[in-house]
Protein backbone atom coordinates (compact mmCIF):
# COMPACT_ATOMS: atom_id res chain seq x y z
CA UNK A 1 0.00 0.00 0.00
CA UNK A 2 2.85 2.34 0.87
CA UNK A 3 4.46 1.63 -2.49
CA UNK A 4 1.22 2.33 -4.27
CA UNK A 5 0.99 5.66 -2.45
CA UNK A 6 4.50 6.51 -3.53
CA UNK A 7 3.61 5.87 -7.19
CA UNK A 8 0.43 7.84 -6.82
CA UNK A 9 2.28 10.77 -5.26
CA UNK A 10 4.83 10.74 -8.06
CA UNK A 11 2.09 10.71 -10.66
CA UNK A 12 0.22 13.57 -8.98
CA UNK A 13 3.39 15.58 -8.66
CA UNK A 14 4.13 14.92 -12.32
CA UNK A 15 0.70 16.31 -13.26
CA UNK A 16 1.28 19.32 -11.05
CA UNK A 17 4.75 19.97 -12.43
CA UNK A 18 3.54 19.65 -16.01
CA UNK A 19 0.54 21.87 -15.29
CA UNK A 20 2.72 24.64 -13.88
CA UNK A 21 4.89 24.58 -16.99
CA UNK A 22 7.67 27.17 -17.10
CA UNK A 23 9.50 27.83 -13.80
CA UNK A 24 8.01 24.64 -12.40
CA UNK A 25 10.11 23.12 -9.60
CA UNK A 26 11.46 19.60 -10.07
CA UNK A 27 8.82 18.05 -7.87
CA UNK A 28 9.09 14.57 -9.33
CA UNK A 29 12.85 14.46 -8.99
CA UNK A 30 12.53 15.70 -5.43
CA UNK A 31 10.04 12.96 -4.64
CA UNK A 32 12.32 10.32 -6.15
CA UNK A 33 15.16 11.64 -4.06
CA UNK A 34 13.18 11.58 -0.82
CA UNK A 35 11.62 8.19 -1.50
CA UNK A 36 15.00 6.71 -2.46
CA UNK A 37 16.27 7.50 1.02
CA UNK A 38 13.64 5.37 2.67
CA UNK A 39 12.34 2.84 0.15
CA UNK A 40 13.73 -0.56 -0.67
CA UNK A 41 16.06 -0.83 -3.71
CA UNK A 42 13.51 -2.49 -5.97
CA UNK A 43 10.84 -0.02 -5.04
CA UNK A 44 13.26 2.80 -5.71
CA UNK A 45 14.03 1.31 -9.08
CA UNK A 46 10.35 1.12 -9.95
CA UNK A 47 9.72 4.65 -8.73
CA UNK A 48 12.68 5.99 -10.69
CA UNK A 49 11.55 4.26 -13.87
CA UNK A 50 8.00 5.48 -13.45
CA UNK A 51 9.06 9.04 -12.66
CA UNK A 52 11.51 9.17 -15.55
CA UNK A 53 8.98 7.72 -17.95
CA UNK A 54 6.33 10.23 -16.91
CA UNK A 55 8.69 13.18 -17.29
CA UNK A 56 9.89 11.98 -20.67
CA UNK A 57 6.35 11.72 -21.95
CA UNK A 58 6.05 15.49 -21.86
CA UNK A 59 8.90 15.88 -24.29
CA UNK A 60 9.16 12.73 -26.39
CA UNK A 61 12.04 14.08 -28.47
CA UNK A 62 14.39 13.76 -25.47
CA UNK A 63 12.85 10.49 -24.36
CA UNK A 64 15.31 8.63 -22.15
CA UNK A 65 16.95 11.65 -20.61
CA UNK A 66 14.70 12.02 -17.56
CA UNK A 67 14.68 8.25 -17.22
CA UNK A 68 18.45 8.37 -17.03
CA UNK A 69 18.47 11.19 -14.48
CA UNK A 70 15.86 9.54 -12.26
CA UNK A 71 17.66 6.21 -12.39
CA UNK A 72 20.97 7.81 -11.51
CA UNK A 73 19.28 9.71 -8.66
CA UNK A 74 17.57 6.63 -7.32
CA UNK A 75 20.59 4.42 -7.65
CA UNK A 76 22.94 7.05 -6.29
CA UNK A 77 20.86 7.76 -3.21
CA UNK A 78 20.36 4.08 -2.60
CA UNK A 79 24.11 3.58 -2.74
CA UNK A 80 24.66 6.51 -0.41
CA UNK A 81 22.53 4.81 2.17
CA UNK A 82 25.54 2.61 2.76
CA UNK A 83 27.58 5.61 3.78
CA UNK A 84 24.98 7.83 5.38
CA UNK A 85 22.27 6.01 7.24
CA UNK A 86 20.10 8.97 7.97
CA UNK A 87 20.43 10.73 4.64
CA UNK A 88 17.61 13.15 5.19
CA UNK A 89 20.03 15.48 6.90
CA UNK A 90 21.85 15.90 3.61
CA UNK A 91 18.80 16.41 1.44
CA UNK A 92 19.83 19.90 0.33
CA UNK A 93 23.24 18.67 -0.69
CA UNK A 94 21.81 15.67 -2.53
CA UNK A 95 19.31 17.82 -4.32
CA UNK A 96 21.95 20.29 -5.43
CA UNK A 97 24.05 17.44 -6.74
CA UNK A 98 21.09 15.93 -8.59
CA UNK A 99 20.10 19.28 -10.14
CA UNK A 100 23.66 19.93 -11.15
CA UNK A 101 23.83 16.48 -12.70
CA UNK A 102 20.59 17.06 -14.57
CA UNK A 103 21.63 20.33 -16.17
CA UNK A 104 25.20 19.17 -16.67
CA UNK A 105 24.14 15.99 -18.46
CA UNK A 106 21.59 17.94 -20.43
CA UNK A 107 24.30 20.26 -21.63
CA UNK A 108 26.62 17.38 -22.45
CA UNK A 109 24.03 15.37 -24.37
CA UNK A 110 21.99 18.08 -26.09
CA UNK A 111 24.50 20.90 -26.03
CA UNK A 112 21.98 23.26 -24.47
CA UNK A 113 20.43 24.11 -21.14
CA UNK A 114 17.26 25.98 -20.27
CA UNK A 115 17.50 29.77 -19.76
CA UNK A 116 19.43 30.69 -16.60
CA UNK A 117 16.49 32.54 -14.92
CA UNK A 118 14.33 29.45 -15.33
CA UNK A 119 17.01 27.24 -13.83
CA UNK A 120 17.52 29.59 -10.89
CA UNK A 121 13.81 30.08 -10.12
CA UNK A 122 12.97 26.42 -10.57
CA UNK A 123 15.98 25.30 -8.54
CA UNK A 124 15.28 27.74 -5.72
CA UNK A 125 11.65 26.69 -5.44
CA UNK A 126 12.71 23.05 -5.42
CA UNK A 127 15.21 23.73 -2.64
CA UNK A 128 12.57 25.60 -0.63
CA UNK A 129 10.21 22.66 -0.99
CA UNK A 130 12.68 20.06 0.24
CA UNK A 131 11.85 20.24 3.93
CA UNK A 132 8.06 20.54 3.61
CA UNK A 133 7.97 17.67 1.14
CA UNK A 134 10.19 15.55 3.35
CA UNK A 135 7.93 16.25 6.29
CA UNK A 136 4.74 15.46 4.36
CA UNK A 137 6.10 12.30 2.73
CA UNK A 138 7.35 11.12 6.09
CA UNK A 139 3.85 11.37 7.45
CA UNK A 140 2.20 9.84 4.39
CA UNK A 141 4.47 6.92 3.63
CA UNK A 142 6.75 6.68 6.64
CA UNK A 143 8.55 3.45 7.21
CA UNK A 144 7.97 2.03 10.68
CA UNK A 145 11.68 1.29 11.10
CA UNK A 146 12.62 4.93 10.62
CA UNK A 147 13.95 6.40 13.84
CA UNK A 148 14.25 10.04 14.88
CA UNK B 1 11.66 -3.81 13.30
CA UNK B 2 14.92 -4.15 11.49
CA UNK B 3 15.76 -1.50 8.91
CA UNK B 4 16.30 -2.72 5.36
CA UNK B 5 19.85 -3.59 4.62
CA UNK B 6 21.15 -0.71 2.56
CA UNK B 7 24.11 -2.71 1.41
CA UNK B 8 21.79 -5.05 -0.38
CA UNK B 9 22.51 -4.24 -3.96
CA UNK B 10 20.53 -7.02 -5.52
CA UNK B 11 18.77 -4.49 -7.60
CA UNK B 12 22.01 -2.92 -8.79
CA UNK B 13 22.12 -5.03 -11.89
CA UNK B 14 18.64 -4.00 -12.78
CA UNK B 15 19.61 -0.38 -12.26
CA UNK B 16 22.48 -0.73 -14.66
CA UNK B 17 20.34 -2.51 -17.24
CA UNK B 18 17.77 0.25 -17.15
CA UNK B 19 20.47 2.86 -17.25
CA UNK B 20 21.74 1.31 -20.44
CA UNK B 21 18.24 1.14 -21.87
CA UNK B 22 17.66 4.79 -21.11
CA UNK B 23 20.94 5.72 -22.81
CA UNK B 24 19.93 3.73 -25.85
CA UNK B 25 16.52 5.37 -25.84
CA UNK B 26 18.21 8.75 -25.95
CA UNK B 27 19.66 8.00 -29.34
CA UNK B 28 16.58 6.57 -31.02
CA UNK B 29 15.17 8.62 -33.86
CA UNK B 30 12.75 11.34 -32.79
CA UNK B 31 10.00 10.29 -35.23
CA UNK B 32 9.96 6.76 -33.79
CA UNK B 33 9.73 8.13 -30.26
CA UNK B 34 6.87 10.39 -31.28
CA UNK B 35 4.98 7.51 -32.84
CA UNK B 36 5.57 5.17 -29.91
CA UNK B 37 4.77 7.66 -27.20
CA UNK B 38 1.69 9.29 -28.69
CA UNK B 39 -0.76 6.94 -27.00
CA UNK B 40 0.93 6.68 -23.56
CA UNK B 41 1.29 10.44 -23.52
CA UNK B 42 -2.42 10.91 -24.14
CA UNK B 43 -3.28 8.44 -21.38
CA UNK B 44 -0.86 9.77 -18.78
CA UNK B 45 -1.68 13.39 -19.42
CA UNK B 46 -5.43 12.88 -19.71
CA UNK B 47 -6.23 14.13 -16.16
CA UNK B 48 -4.12 17.20 -16.75
CA UNK B 49 -5.77 17.88 -20.10
CA UNK B 50 -9.21 17.46 -18.60
CA UNK B 51 -8.48 19.79 -15.69
CA UNK B 52 -6.81 22.36 -17.95
CA UNK B 53 -9.79 22.24 -20.29
CA UNK B 54 -12.07 22.73 -17.30
CA UNK B 55 -10.17 25.81 -16.10
CA UNK B 56 -9.94 27.13 -19.64
CA UNK B 57 -13.68 26.76 -19.95
CA UNK B 58 -14.20 28.71 -16.74
CA UNK B 59 -11.88 31.41 -17.98
CA UNK B 60 -13.65 31.52 -21.35
CA UNK B 61 -17.03 31.65 -19.64
CA UNK B 62 -15.89 34.51 -17.43
CA UNK B 63 -14.67 36.44 -20.44
CA UNK B 64 -17.88 35.69 -22.29
CA UNK B 65 -19.91 36.71 -19.25
CA UNK B 66 -18.02 39.97 -18.95
CA UNK B 67 -18.46 40.67 -22.67
CA UNK B 68 -22.17 39.90 -22.54
CA UNK B 69 -22.65 42.10 -19.49
CA UNK B 70 -21.05 44.97 -21.39
CA UNK B 71 -23.23 44.22 -24.38
CA UNK B 72 -26.33 44.09 -22.20
CA UNK B 73 -25.53 47.45 -20.64
CA UNK B 74 -24.95 48.95 -24.08
CA UNK B 75 -28.19 47.50 -25.44
CA UNK B 76 -30.13 48.71 -22.41
CA UNK B 77 -28.86 52.22 -23.00
CA UNK B 78 -29.63 51.91 -26.70
CA UNK B 79 -33.09 50.55 -25.91
CA UNK B 80 -33.82 53.39 -23.51
CA UNK B 81 -32.61 55.94 -26.05
CA UNK B 82 -34.74 54.44 -28.81
CA UNK B 83 -37.79 54.34 -26.54
CA UNK B 84 -37.29 57.99 -25.77
CA UNK B 85 -36.97 58.83 -29.45
CA UNK B 86 -40.13 56.87 -30.26
CA UNK B 87 -42.00 58.58 -27.47
CA UNK B 88 -40.97 61.97 -28.75
CA UNK B 89 -41.44 61.36 -32.44
CA UNK B 90 -44.41 59.09 -32.74
CA UNK B 91 -45.90 59.60 -29.33
CA UNK B 92 -48.00 62.20 -27.73
CA UNK B 93 -46.70 65.37 -29.16
CA UNK B 94 -45.32 66.67 -32.39
CA UNK B 95 -43.35 69.81 -31.69
CA UNK B 96 -43.51 70.83 -35.32
CA UNK B 97 -47.10 71.83 -34.60
CA UNK B 98 -45.80 74.72 -32.52
CA UNK B 99 -43.88 77.88 -33.12
CA UNK B 100 -40.72 77.67 -31.02
CA UNK B 101 -38.52 80.54 -29.99
CA UNK B 102 -35.01 79.57 -29.07
CA UNK B 103 -33.48 81.44 -26.12
CA UNK B 104 -30.24 81.38 -24.19
CA UNK B 105 -30.18 81.23 -20.42
CA UNK B 106 -28.41 84.36 -19.22
CA UNK B 107 -29.11 84.11 -15.51
CA UNK B 108 -29.89 81.58 -12.83
CA UNK B 109 -31.19 82.27 -9.41
CA UNK B 110 -28.70 80.45 -7.23
CA UNK B 111 -30.46 81.32 -4.00
CA UNK B 112 -33.49 79.29 -4.91
CA UNK B 113 -31.50 76.38 -6.34
CA UNK B 114 -32.46 76.83 -9.94
CA UNK B 115 -36.09 77.71 -9.41
CA UNK B 116 -35.91 80.65 -11.80
CA UNK B 117 -34.07 81.28 -15.06
CA UNK B 118 -33.50 84.47 -16.98
CA UNK B 119 -33.70 84.27 -20.77
CA UNK B 120 -32.25 86.58 -23.38
CA UNK B 121 -35.55 86.87 -25.26
CA UNK B 122 -38.52 88.99 -24.26
CA UNK B 123 -41.66 90.67 -25.46
CA UNK B 124 -39.83 91.95 -28.53
CA UNK B 125 -39.53 88.37 -29.72
CA UNK B 126 -43.15 87.61 -28.98
CA UNK B 127 -42.77 86.09 -25.54
CA UNK B 128 -45.71 86.38 -23.18
CA UNK B 129 -46.49 85.31 -19.64
CA UNK B 130 -47.46 81.64 -19.16
CA UNK B 131 -45.74 80.45 -22.29
CA UNK B 132 -44.25 76.95 -21.80
CA UNK B 133 -40.50 76.63 -21.80
CA UNK B 134 -39.02 73.32 -22.91
CA UNK B 135 -35.86 71.58 -24.07
CA UNK B 136 -35.31 68.48 -26.16
CA UNK B 137 -35.58 66.44 -22.95
CA UNK B 138 -38.89 67.85 -21.74
CA UNK B 139 -40.52 70.61 -19.74
CA UNK B 140 -38.38 73.27 -18.06
CA UNK B 141 -41.10 75.59 -16.76
CA UNK B 142 -43.13 78.56 -17.86
CA UNK B 143 -42.58 82.25 -18.44
CA UNK B 144 -43.80 84.32 -15.49
CA UNK B 145 -42.45 87.78 -16.28
CA UNK B 146 -41.57 89.44 -19.54
CA UNK B 147 -39.67 92.61 -20.29
CA UNK B 148 -38.81 93.89 -23.74
CA UNK B 149 -35.64 91.87 -24.14
CA UNK B 150 -35.70 89.42 -21.25
CA UNK B 151 -38.01 86.88 -19.71
CA UNK B 152 -38.13 85.22 -16.31
CA UNK B 153 -38.93 81.52 -16.24
CA UNK B 154 -40.32 79.67 -13.29
CA UNK B 155 -38.90 76.16 -13.52
CA UNK B 156 -40.49 72.93 -12.32
CA UNK B 157 -38.26 73.16 -9.26
CA UNK B 158 -39.96 76.34 -8.04
CA UNK B 159 -42.14 75.99 -4.96
CA UNK B 160 -45.18 77.44 -6.67
CA UNK B 161 -44.83 75.42 -9.84
CA UNK B 162 -47.73 73.08 -10.53
CA UNK B 163 -48.04 71.12 -13.75
CA UNK B 164 -50.93 68.87 -14.68
CA UNK B 165 -49.29 65.53 -15.33
CA UNK B 166 -50.34 62.13 -16.59
CA UNK B 167 -48.90 58.63 -16.65
CA UNK B 168 -48.12 57.88 -20.27
CA UNK B 169 -48.92 54.19 -19.85
CA UNK B 170 -51.94 54.09 -17.60
CA UNK B 171 -53.25 57.65 -18.30
CA UNK B 172 -53.64 58.31 -14.57
CA UNK B 173 -53.56 62.04 -13.97
CA UNK B 174 -52.18 64.15 -11.15
CA UNK B 175 -50.39 67.39 -10.37
CA UNK B 176 -46.62 67.58 -10.52
CA UNK B 177 -44.86 69.76 -7.99
CA UNK B 178 -41.41 70.02 -6.52
CA UNK B 179 -40.19 67.69 -3.81
CA UNK B 180 -37.05 67.83 -1.71
CA UNK B 181 -33.77 67.51 -3.59
CA UNK B 182 -33.70 67.25 -7.33
CA UNK B 183 -36.97 65.38 -7.41
CA UNK B 184 -40.59 66.01 -8.30
CA UNK B 185 -43.72 64.42 -6.99
CA UNK B 186 -47.00 63.54 -8.58
CA UNK B 187 -49.79 64.56 -6.25
CA UNK B 188 -53.45 63.70 -5.98
CA UNK B 189 -53.11 60.19 -7.35
CA UNK B 190 -55.47 57.81 -5.64
CA UNK B 191 -53.91 54.93 -3.73
CA UNK B 192 -55.33 52.30 -6.08
CA UNK B 193 -54.10 54.03 -9.25
CA UNK B 194 -51.92 52.05 -11.62
CA UNK B 195 -48.54 53.74 -11.40
CA UNK B 196 -45.36 51.72 -11.64
CA UNK B 197 -41.70 52.52 -11.20
CA UNK B 198 -40.21 53.42 -14.55
CA UNK B 199 -43.41 54.94 -15.94
CA UNK B 200 -43.06 58.16 -17.87
CA UNK B 201 -45.06 61.15 -16.73
CA UNK B 202 -46.09 63.63 -19.37
CA UNK B 203 -48.10 66.82 -19.30
CA UNK B 204 -51.81 66.15 -19.49
CA UNK B 205 -52.74 69.48 -21.03
CA UNK B 206 -55.37 70.09 -18.34
CA UNK B 207 -53.81 73.20 -16.87
CA UNK B 208 -54.08 75.13 -20.07
CA UNK B 209 -50.45 76.22 -19.97
CA UNK B 210 -48.56 73.18 -21.21
CA UNK B 211 -49.74 71.29 -24.26
CA UNK B 212 -50.50 67.62 -23.77
CA UNK B 213 -47.63 65.17 -24.20
CA UNK B 214 -44.56 67.08 -23.04
CA UNK B 215 -42.15 64.91 -21.05
CA UNK B 216 -41.89 65.69 -17.34
CA UNK B 217 -40.13 62.84 -15.56
CA UNK B 218 -39.88 59.20 -14.73
CA UNK B 219 -41.38 57.47 -11.71
CA UNK B 220 -38.64 56.31 -9.36
CA UNK B 221 -40.60 55.53 -6.22
CA UNK B 222 -44.19 54.80 -5.32
CA UNK B 223 -45.47 54.32 -1.82
CA UNK B 224 -47.11 50.97 -1.15
CA UNK B 225 -50.86 50.85 -0.66
CA UNK B 226 -50.41 49.39 2.79
CA UNK B 227 -48.15 52.23 3.85
CA UNK B 228 -50.19 54.98 2.27
CA UNK B 229 -51.98 57.18 4.69
CA UNK B 230 -55.28 58.36 3.42
CA UNK B 231 -56.54 58.51 -0.09
CA UNK B 232 -53.52 59.40 -2.12
CA UNK B 233 -50.37 57.70 -3.19
CA UNK B 234 -47.00 59.36 -2.94
CA UNK B 235 -45.11 59.19 -6.21
CA UNK B 236 -41.62 60.51 -6.70
CA UNK B 237 -40.31 61.48 -10.12
CA UNK B 238 -36.90 62.10 -11.54
CA UNK B 239 -37.22 65.00 -13.98
CA UNK B 240 -35.94 64.42 -17.49
CA UNK B 241 -34.51 67.92 -17.62
CA UNK B 242 -31.60 68.77 -15.37
CA UNK B 243 -32.00 72.49 -14.77
CA UNK B 244 -28.32 72.91 -13.95
CA UNK B 245 -27.17 71.33 -17.20
CA UNK B 246 -29.23 73.22 -19.75
CA UNK B 247 -27.88 76.28 -21.56
CA UNK B 248 -30.61 77.02 -24.04
CA UNK B 249 -34.34 76.45 -24.10
CA UNK B 250 -37.31 76.75 -26.45
CA UNK B 251 -40.39 78.76 -25.71
CA UNK B 252 -43.62 77.62 -27.27
CA UNK B 253 -44.98 80.90 -28.55
CA UNK B 254 -48.05 79.50 -30.24
CA UNK B 255 -49.34 77.18 -32.89
CA UNK B 256 -47.41 77.01 -36.11
CA UNK B 257 -48.81 79.05 -38.97
CA UNK B 258 -49.74 76.62 -41.65
CA UNK B 259 -48.86 78.18 -44.96
CA UNK B 260 -51.36 77.29 -47.65
CA UNK B 261 -50.00 75.90 -50.87
CA UNK B 262 -50.06 78.40 -53.77
CA UNK B 263 -53.14 78.10 -55.96
CA UNK B 264 -52.45 77.10 -59.52
CA UNK B 265 -53.03 79.88 -62.00
CA UNK B 266 -56.20 79.61 -64.02
CA UNK B 267 -55.56 78.81 -67.63
CA UNK B 268 -56.68 81.71 -69.78
CA UNK B 269 -58.99 81.08 -72.63
CA UNK B 270 -58.09 81.97 -76.22
CA UNK B 271 -60.50 84.84 -76.23
CA UNK B 272 -58.93 86.36 -73.10
CA UNK B 273 -55.47 86.02 -74.56
CA UNK B 274 -56.52 87.69 -77.82
CA UNK B 275 -58.28 90.43 -75.88
CA UNK B 276 -55.19 91.15 -73.86
CA UNK B 277 -53.04 91.26 -76.95
CA UNK B 278 -55.28 93.50 -79.02
CA UNK B 279 -56.77 95.39 -76.10
CA UNK B 280 -60.20 94.99 -77.61
CA UNK B 281 -62.96 96.51 -75.66
CA UNK B 282 -66.00 94.42 -75.21
CA UNK B 283 -68.74 95.27 -77.64
CA UNK B 284 -70.91 98.15 -76.48
CA UNK B 285 -74.37 97.36 -75.52
CA UNK B 286 -76.83 99.16 -77.69
CA UNK B 287 -79.61 100.33 -75.69
CA UNK B 288 -82.79 100.59 -77.64
CA UNK B 289 -85.22 102.88 -76.29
Amino acid sequence: MRTFFRFLIIYLLFLLQTGIGRYAPDLVLLAVLIFALSAAPKTTLGLSLFAGFCLDLVNPMTFGFNLLICLITGFGIQSLQKLVYYGHRYLFLFLLIVLGLKYGLGFLIFGAIPPIPEIIVSGLITLILVLPFNFIFDRLVANPWRIG
Amino acid sequence: MKPPDSTDLAGSRLFFIFLLISVVLLFISGSIKLRLLAYPKAVFLAPLNISLRFFNNISTLRQENSRLKGLLARLQIENATLKEIIQRQGGELNLSEFRLEKAQIVGRDQMTFGSYLLLDKGAAQGLKVNMPVITEQGIVGKVIQVSTLQALVETMRAKDSKIAGMDQRSRVTGVVSVNRGNRLKLNYVTSDADIQIGDTIISSGLGGVFPKGLLIGQVIKTQDHSQANGLFKEILLKPFVDIYQIEEVYIITGAAVKSEPPKPERVKTDWEKTKERLRIEPPLEIKIR
